[in-house]
């Protein structure tokens, strides 16, 4: 009889033990966004007074000015820098990611396989810095050159073709290695149907495998590109920081929501400092309604 | 037609490679050779950098110090090495720097303004005009004691060796009329420090904290007072804010670094401010550049507006 109680008691107090540790690290996440939420708007409540001068940010203002600097700043020309790095990252990552999670699943054979399997995933382990050096010691120089080529002007290899090339680099790894497990899980039966229906390897490939990997394929993406729109170590070394935007061209430098809350960050206060909350407030909201609008893509395919 | 096919694409193959070689040897051409009718690109420092607000304003473009959108189409560099590495790969880049972080880097170099090199001849004798000023603020206070240390580590500073330290160190001070630190007459703070131990606490930017450090160890060495030092840099506000009586006793300082001028509002009877050295900003430009001379009018203009090269 007590024995039972004693067991119950320890249950109750584990319970809300671990209770304690979920609300824990659940309020993290508030607390965090609620900061930014908090500093990230107060650009627009509060007034800042720099010599003489009093400003106080209008949020229509701020929202579809595409310049970036004291004492007006806007955002827009940032976002769309943001968003088409990011997609030409993506345009980029995606069909080497997919091609070579093919190669692996279905035509290497099983050492060779293994083998670039493990380096993937130590590309995965390397740390965003090391990247950033890579592209600003390797790769600008690349995309000199090829701006060269082409006759076109750049500024020493800085900016949107570099900057999409190591974010490219740097979501191949993901992409790949969630490819591979979702294709390994479509099923043996559907291939060995399509190949004795009489279609050639390649188009079992593509239309079996690739088809049934789909969902997979898509959650890497988002992973990928969320690792890209967060990434600012990088990005910041190569990006070239504009203060113009919006910047398409692909041998034009550039700046993103990362990158501006990086630079000069040690150094400045006031509403110079405060308005980089607004940025990563601006982040925040792009990264949810991206991972939303490819969550109901991906439920929107399921159901079909 | 099955020939047909292939001569086809042989000869498409063919042609696209010779024209991927012909533009490879073109660029690897072009990437050597200077072109004087390229735009000329502008590189500047964040808004938060001391050497950019030097820099506006001695070129007499104040309004642009912390504004960027007055300025060409600038990339914009978070340090002095991302500055020197952007302007090594971009041979149509002109940008500038600190004096003394130039030497011996390959792949730049500066260029005289209005027919003036910089050099350290130049920025001591005047001539050179982009340059700032590196100060000091010495506590004024009440405790004679500590103001006796405070007067004789500061003779050190202004004498033939303290100035020796500075020069070494690539920065430039005015020598005339300074006499070795042995030469001076301390008798009096002598006797007032003689049987007590004083520890004088020294702070300020960053940027002259190497200066200082140097002068210090050198003043330990070459004299034997008993006099011992607390180092803090933390930046020239700093050293501003802590550099009084009224300062709290665990970050007061007798001694404040600073690399920039004082503000007006800045300044008050609490400290005594002097000069310590004087530091050029030198304008640099890709080594495949030919340029070799650009008027201040000019350095004005193409931060402004949109420039060639030939232009200059």
């Amino acid at each position: 009889m007590t024995s039972t109680k004693k067991k119950t008691i320890i249950d109750i107090v584990f319970k809300y033990f671990f209770l304690f540790f979920t609300i824990l690290s659940s309020s993290v996440i508030l607390v965090v966004t609620g900061v930014i939420i908090y500093k990230g708007l107060s650009p627009f409540f509060k007034t800042y007074s720099v010599a003489d001068e009093n400003i106080k940010l209008n949020f229509f203002k701020f929202l579809f000015n595409s310049n970036w600097s004291y004492p007006e700043y806007g955002i827009f020309g940032i976002l769309l820098n943001t968003i088409w790095i990011t997609l030409l990252a993506t345009l980029i990552a995606l069909p080497i990611s997919v091609l070579t999670a093919m190669y692996i699943v279905r035509m290497a054979n099983k050492k060779v396989g293994a083998f670039i399997t493990y380096t993937i995933e130590l590309l995965a382990a390397i740390p965003s810095v090391i990247f950033g050096l890579f592209a600003k010691g390797v790769l600008t120089k690349i995309t000199g050159f090829i701006a060269n080529m082409f006759f076109l002007e750049s500024r020493g290899g800085l900016g949107t073709l570099t900057s999409a090339l190591v974010l490219a680099m740097m979501m191949i790894p993901t992409i790949t290695m969630l490819s591979i497990t979702s294709m390994k899980a479509v099923k043996k039966s559907q291939i060995e149907g399509s190949l004795a229906l009489g279609a050639t390897m390649m188009q079992t490939n593509f239309k079996i495998v690739i088809k049934g990997a789909k969902e997979g394929i898509i959650t890497a993406t988002i992973l990928g590109v969320g690792r890209a729109l967060g990434e600012a170590t990088a990005v910041s070394m190569v990006a070239g920081n504009s203060v113009f935007g919006p910047n398409i061209g692909l041998f034009e430098i550039t700046r993103t929501l990362t990158t501006t809350m990086m630079l000069g960050l040690h150094e400045t206060f006031g509403l110079d400092y405060d308005i980089r909350f607004t940025s990563g407030l601006f982040l925040i909201i792009v990264i949810l309604i991206f991972t939303i609008s490819l969550n109901i893509l991906k439920r929107k395919m399921e159901k079909r | 037609m099955k020939n047909l096919k292939l001569i086809i694409t042989i000869m498409l193959s063919a042609v696209t490679l010779v024209l991927l070689i012909t533009s490879i040897t073109l660029a690897s051409i072009n990437i050597n050779k200077f072109d004087k009718e390229k735009e000329v690109f502008i590189y500047t420092r964040d808004t938060a950098s001391g050497t950019r607000n030097e820099f506006f304003i001695e070129i007499d473009f104040k309004e642009a110090k912390t504004n960027d959108l007055l300025l060409k189409n600038p990339v914009i560099t978070s340090s002095n090495g991302e500055m020197l590495d952007s302007i090594k790969n971009d041979k149509y880049g002109i940008g500038y720097a600190s004096f003394s972080s130039i030497k011996n880097i390959s792949g730049i170099k500066q260029i005289k303004i209005d027919n003036i090199e910089c050099s350290l001849e130049n920025i001591k004798n005047d001539s050179y005009k982009l340059t700032r000023n590196f100060k000091y603020l010495t506590r004024n206070t009440t405790d004679l004691k500590q103001k006796a240390a405070i007067t004789i580590f500061k003779t050190y500073i202004d004498s033939l060796d303290g100035t020796n330290v500075i020069e070494s160190e690539g920065a430039v001070v005015d020598r005339t009329g300074k006499k070795h630190f042995k030469e001076y007459n301390l008798e009096q703070e002598e006797k007032m420090i003689k049987d007590s131990k004083i520890t004088l606490n020294i702070g300020g930017s960053t940027s002259v904290a190497n200066i200082s450090r140097k002068i210090i160890r050198s003043f330990k060495s070459e004299t034997n007072y008993n006099i011992s030092f607390k180092e803090e840099y933390t930046g020239s506000t700093d050293a501003i804010l802590y550099t009084k009586d009224s300062a709290s006793l665990t970050n007061r300082l007798d001694f404040g670094f600073l690399s920039r001028d004082l503000e007006k509002e800045e300044e008050t009877k609490d400290f005594n401010i002097y000069d310590l050295c004087k530091d050029g900003i030198a304008v640099i430009v890709n080594s495949k550049n030919d340029i070799s001379n650009i008027t201040l009018k000019n350095l004005k203009d193409i931060y402004q507006k949109k420039r060639k090269w030939s232009d200059l």
